[in-house]
């Protein structure tokens, strides 16, 4: 079990190696970047016409202008807020449900675990993105319900490994031990399991952060988004729309598609680096 | 199935505003509802569905108006089927030697392939079809930017073979791209378990015996460890068919993939339902395959 000192102690031990550091680093920048754009560039990310439309990077635009003469520069800073944004409350949601839904399942009954595998297998053949976007369409646009649909699908997986967790820990002494004493049902389940189950819990939410990050940028692209939102998936989707493809317009493309790469990626390490710290194995 | 009927319908718009005009009389508007059974009350309209899923008859699409769905979707499914699966093929057998070679080498061979195969699993699928449309269909002009064979082909005849030959050009970007993903995933998987099986004992008694590498790891060793691998493709069903929708959208791929995403744009129930339907129908095959490969490779599942 691990105080909440415990936990101060893992963040340092998360940043001494060069993984976890690299990692937490690359998030932490594009996440502070957005509000330091100010003082980077004066130009502000959605003004129109500070630059002559299409012109390839130059001193004036480090990453050159759209095609209504934007600077790509401006918009590329501002743009992780976005993504990290919505992948990270959905893990913080995926992993509540996570808690709400599994631990009693795992613990109460074999059959609601069952029930748990069979929803998951269900996930596994529906077609993930066409029905994010149906979802998303019908709760309609905005950042909030983005985080909605992304939670509605990504949480049975975890559920499902973390339940199957809970029923073998449900047989241990000290649970049994809790249960001869006279605890609760409730007092069992997040007093005794939950703290035996967070480190499955964190190391899941990030791969399932990495997941809506991926998918958010996807959502946006397609033109499903939040069309006022200054993310890098808007950017992408509307340098689309512009024709900067045909035309080789590679300096508007290039660094939205860095930023995600670098983001998710970043969060790739810290997973690597968390799985090292916490022990478990979670495929 | 009663989420691929609801789900249509719970969406916002009305399906039918493309083809009703407001100054119609609304007489008129009625009458085109009413071709299009919208008029019905909702549970006749799930009977006549579930009617048309036993017959194959998804009705007309709204959107190709008035094609049957049926027609739209064989006459798509083939390239999507063609896309994907040449992508995971592919992908699985690149990961499997990748895997192999990475968990055999160790060192620094196997952190490069770790890196990079989470690098891989990180990049935004449709971002890699657009930098590799600029880089190579724009800029260098190697690749065809769209299409799934050259139209020039209908008019001027040419043989079967340079149909093929188009065909095979014009998939190479988008494959690519489904590609990159699968890759990264089948690599991790496949190291992991490779890892696991040199641990095991028959392949030390083949290395006691002076048996070389090259024959314990592929006589031996790569049978065995590819056996999660496998799993994992199952696994990756779900991904293959978002990525297909994103592949076919920047390629303009006439799949299924943009058959869904065009359909969600123009509120196409008809359309909807009946894609939905048969990519369900499709990844659950797809599945069936994975387990008869998996009983035909491990004789213990068969029993």
């Amino acid at each position: 079990m691990q105080s909440s000192r415990g936990y101060t102690d893992l963040l340092g031990r998360l940043v001494r190696d060069p993984k976890g550091a690299v990692g937490l680093g690359v998030i932490l920048c594009f996440t502070i970047l957005p509000f330091l754009r100010p003082l980077i560039t004066k130009y502000p990310p959605l003004a129109v016409g500070v630059g002559v439309p299409n012109e390839p990077p130059s001193h004036l635009h480090p990453m050159g202008t759209t095609s209504l003469g934007q600077d790509v520069f401006s918009q590329f800073l501002a743009g992780g807020l976005v993504p990290v944004e919505v992948g990270v409350l959905t893990g913080i949601f995926t992993s509540l449900l996570v808690v709400l839904i599994a631990i009693p399942a795992g613990y109460y009954s074999q059959r609601l675990g069952r029930l748990l595998t069979l929803i998951t297998d269900v996930f596994l053949i529906i077609p993930t993105l066409p029905l994010i976007i149906l979802i998303g369409v019908y709760l309609g646009p905005s950042l909030i319900n983005q985080v909605l649909v992304l939670t509605l699908i990504s949480w049975p997986f975890p559920a499902r490994v973390v339940a199957s967790q809970v029923l073998s820990l449900k047989e241990r002494g000290f649970v049994q031990g809790a249960k001869a004493l006279g605890a609760s049902d409730a007092r069992i389940m997040f007093g005794e399991i939950l703290p035996n189950v967070t480190n499955l819990i964190i190391s899941n939410s990030i791969l399932v952060i990495i997941f809506a990050i991926l998918f958010q940028t996807a959502i946006s692209f397609l033109g499903l988004g939040v069309p006022t939102a200054p993310g890098w998936g808007n950017m992408l989707y509307y340098a689309e729309q512009s024709g900067a493809i045909a035309s080789g317009e590679w300096w508007w493309v290039v660094p939205p598609g860095l930023g995600i790469l670098a983001v998710a990626f970043g969060f790739s390490l810290l997973f690597l680096r968390l799985e090292e710290l916490l022990g478990v194995e979670v495929r | 199935m009663v989420l691929n009927f609801l789900i249509p319908r719970l969406m916002p718009g009305n399906p039918v505003s493309r083809f009703v005009n407001p100054l119609m009389s609304p007489a008129a508007q009625h009458q085109i509802l009413e071709q299009f059974g919208l008029t019905k009350p909702l549970y006749v309209q799930f009977l006549l569905y579930l009617k048309g899923v036993f017959t194959g008859n998804f009705g007309l699409s709204f959107l190709y108006y008035p094609t049957p769905v049926s027609t739209l979707i064989v006459q798509r499914l083939p390239w999507t089927l063609f896309l994907t699966g040449t992508a995971t093929v592919l992908a699985a057998l690149i990961g499997m030697v990748l895997g192999l070679l990475a968990a055999w080498k160790r060192g620094k061979v196997d952190s490069a392939a770790l890196y990079s195969s989470m690098a891989l699993r990180s990049l935004p699928t449709f971002w890699l079809g657009l930098v590799l449309l600029i880089l190579f269909g724009v800029t260098l002009k190697v690749f065809p930017t769209s299409g799934y064979f050259s139209t020039s082909l209908l008019t001027s005849g040419g043989g079967v073979l340079l149909f093929i030959q188009s065909l095979l050009y014009h998939s190479v970007l988008p494959i690519i791209t489904l590609m990159a993903y699968l890759v990264g995933g089948n690599l991790l998987i496949m190291r992991a378990s490779t890892l696991n099986t040199i641990r095991e004992d028959y392949v030390t008694t083949l290395k006691a015996f002076g048996y070389d590498d090259g024959k314990i790891v592929y006589g031996h060793v790569l049978k065995n460890a590819s056996l999660p691998m496998l799993t994992n493709i199952g696994i990756q069903m779900g991904y293959i068919v978002s990525g297909a929708v994103l592949v076919e959208t920047v390629f303009s791929y006439p799949g299924m993939g943009l058959l869904v995403y065009q359909a969600v744009l123009a509120r196409d129930y008809p359309t909807l339902q009946g894609s939905f339907f048969v990519l369900t129908l499709t990844t659950l095959v797809a599945l069936l395959v994975v387990d008869l490969l998996y009983g035909l490779l491990d004789p213990r599942v068969r029993r």
